[in-house]
């Protein structure tokens, strides 16, 4: 399995996933706007992490969104999370 | 059996029986650990009698009956044996979330903790580093902590039987109350049996059922139906955490499918993510047909929830007659009223322009209607419809609070006298006396009881209880421009109860730059602290938000002017279903 995160990628799809929580379209969740400021609550963060644990294969903590609070830093610490596991596993 | 009070057996005189009779059968499973594959652990009742008299006899030595003891567990095992051992030792458990990350949920513990006056808390050896920390914070009242799963605290046989009577007090149960003013609801050994009783009276649960559930222990449903409830009636119960629903909605009903489980409940929004969250694939590979009763309670029950929740997982053999629509309030234990096991929700078109008036009536084929759904039948309970503002009892049909009076109506708040008095011993005008006032609107109609709101002001998102007040104080300390200005906070309805906070802001030479990025820090900042969506804030010159000459904030006028468009706010920053609601001139409400 490939380990290496498809940044661009990532980002449509968690961007998505997150329109889809807050019943709006992708283009008005601007990559470096806060996700609590646009109204993703307890709820839809810990629900949004296990859809990303599911589909990058990663355990991530609950908490999450409020240690990452946009959707590029969430991409940039899928990154590295990605690069740990590679760099962990043979 | 020795015990001092042979007439009442109570919950531990069943555990001991339960231990004796059937050693080997499995009281509760927990599914460990928060990844796809959560590793089952399990107790027998055997084994649940002998931690529990172990952590009791050290209990005893450092207590006295009626004290509280704290329980700083997460869901899990720990947390089920340490709460069999407070009632073993005679003393109160106090379930509380564990202090994590949050400073909102350290301060709402150490709240609590001082509130209930504990000297003694237990915890076990993952979560100690966590509570350790939370002990050194400035605000946390000391408590003696003890670590219940790396040795036996004490042997076994040094536990002796306090001898429980019936009117002891058995648990406090906080989930009322404010971070400020948190109110822990006094439940004695008598209101649990008599609940549990009711409760499986009104739902047709046996022992020969099995239950299973992710609602936290410290929420009166999690702690009654998937824990107390089993384990009085003597049968197994599967857990999981919050957590792990929330992240894998499939996990709860995979549990239910692989474990049989007849029992299971959730608050509202959890069917929904249920709905939204499952794939067609995991729809077919569930059997849910042997699931009797998913009680549906804590929050507002929604008609098309139900209906897309049947719809969806019809293929894995649920039926519409599983749902168990039910209403209830830590307050009186737990339940009130709910659907029996075999009997489908009762949904009913009322008239939406009688209700507006507090009247129920059927709506016509074609008129303007509101789909209700029952609450059930009510239990051994004397309920009343009450108009809130006379007193006067209202007949069937009528929308008034609900005012219960019975066995399982508990003592009232700890350490609250007049709280109590006001609220639990209140007297129907001309008529009898003695009520709890639920602080629901609500009425009765062909025997079942129908909720239709709420007077108290509390906002109750995601089935949790938020207070208008901590909400306002907190705003208010975001932005030196907010200082010394006055803040309202209330629900209005949208997909779900959305909260709008209005705030008012000092000086007027604020560009619309400077007022949106206030209003972001509102939304950002609430939501991080609450873990709740506050999607509105609406901000206004001083002096708009409305005070009675007694300077109480009347929030109910500021929500009707909001919902109507009337307020002259600076600037508004809106949901998309809130401003589609409230604020598109062709909307249509």
């Amino acid at each position: 399995m490939s380990r290496s995160l498809d940044a661009a990628a990532a980002r449509e799809w968690l961007t998505a996933r997150i329109a889809d929580c807050l019943g709006t379209e992708p283009e008005r969740i601007a990559p470096d706007a806060s996700l609590i400021g646009l109204g993703i609550d307890s709820i839809h963060a810990i629900a949004l992490c296990g859809e990303l644990e599911d589909r990058f294969g990663v355990l991530l903590e609950p908490s999450l969104v409020w240690d990452h609070r946009t959707v590029d830093a969430i991409v940039a610490h899928l990154g590295t999370q990605l690069a740990a596991a590679t760099a962990g596993t043979r | 059996m020795s015990s001092s009070s042979p007439e009442f057996e109570g919950l531990v005189g069943r555990l001991r029986r339960h231990a004796s009779e059937n050693p080997d059968r499995v009281a509760a499973l927990f599914m460990r650990g928060e990844s796809q594959e959560p590793t089952p652990v399990q107790l027998n009742y055997a084994e649940l009698d002998r931690t529990a008299r172990s952590t009791a006899a050290w209990l005893q030595r450092r207590t006295s009956p009626g004290d509280r003891v704290l329980l700083l567990h997460p869901q899990g095992l720990d947390l089920v044996t340490s709460f069999a051992a407070c009632l073993y030792a005679g003393v109160a458990p106090v379930v509380v979330p564990v202090p994590g990350g949050h400073a909102h949920q350290a301060a709402r513990t150490a709240g609590i903790a001082a509130d209930c006056g504990a000297a003694v808390a237990l915890t076990d050896s993952g979560t100690y580093l966590e509570v350790a920390a939370w002990l050194e914070l400035p605000g946390t009242p000391p408590l003696e902590c003890a670590v219940t799963d790396i040795d036996e605290l004490a042997p076994p046989e040094e536990w002796t039987d306090p001898g429980i009577g019936p009117e002891q007090l058995a648990f406090l149960q906080y989930t009322s109350g404010s971070t400020s003013d948190p109110r822990g609801v006094v439940v004695t050994h008598a209101n649990l049996e008599h609940n549990i009783t009711l409760l499986c009276e009104i739902f047709g649960w046996t022992p020969e059922m099995r239950f299973c559930g992710w609602v936290p222990m410290f929420h009166d449903m999690g702690l009654i139906i998937t824990v107390l409830v089993p384990l009085y009636l003597g049968t197994t119960t599967v857990l999981m955490t919050a957590t792990s629903f929330l992240k894998r909605p499939y996990l709860w009903l995979e549990l239910i499918d692989r474990y049989d489980v007849q029992v299971s409940c959730a608050p509202n929004f959890a069917y929904d993510l249920c709905v939204r969250r499952l794939t067609d694939e995991q729809v077919d590979s569930l059997d849910l047909s042997r699931w009797v009763c998913a009680v549906n309670g804590a929050e507002p029950i929604d008609a098309a929830t139900l209906d897309r929740f049947t719809k969806r997982f019809a293929p894995s053999g649920f039926r519409n007659e599983t749902f168990a629509p039910a209403y209830g309030m830590a307050e009186t234990t737990l339940g009130v009223s709910g659907t029996a096991v075999g009997v489908a929700p009762v949904l009913r078109r009322v008239d939406s322009a009688a209700l507006e008036r507090n009247v129920l009536v059927p709506a016509a084929a074609d008129g303007e209607s509101v789909t209700l759904v029952g609450c059930g039948r009510v239990g051994s309970l004397d309920v009343r419809i009450v108009a809130p503002d006379t007193g006067v009892e209202l007949p069937e049909g009528r929308i008034g609070e609900i005012w219960v009076r019975g066995d399982s109506v508990t003592g009232g708040y700890w350490q609250r006298p007049e709280l109590t008095e006001t609220l639990f011993r209140a007297d129907i005008t001309d008529g009898d006396r003695g009520f709890l006032r639920t602080g629901d609107l609500g009425a009765l109609f062909d025997g079942e009881l129908h909720i239709t709101g709420r007077i108290k002001e509390m906002l109750i998102i995601r089935g949790r209880n938020l207070y208008p007040h901590d909400i306002e104080r907190e705003a208010r300390a975001l932005d030196p421009r907010f200082e010394g200005r006055l803040t309202s906070v209330f629900a209005v309805p949208g997909q779900d109860d959305e909260i709008v906070v209005v705030q008012e802001v000092r000086g007027t030479a604020l560009d619309e730059e400077e007022l949106s990025g206030l209003a972001q820090l509102v939304r950002d900042e609430l939501g991080r602290s609450l873990g709740v969506r506050v999607s509105n804030v609406v901000l206004v010159r001083p002096g708009q938000v409305r005070r009675t000459t007694s300077g109480k904030l009347q929030r109910s006028l500021m929500r009707e002017l909001f919902m109507k468009d009337e307020l002259t706010p600076l600037h508004e920053e809106l949901g998309a279903d809130v401003r589609r609601r409230y604020r598109t001139l062709a909307g249509v409400r």
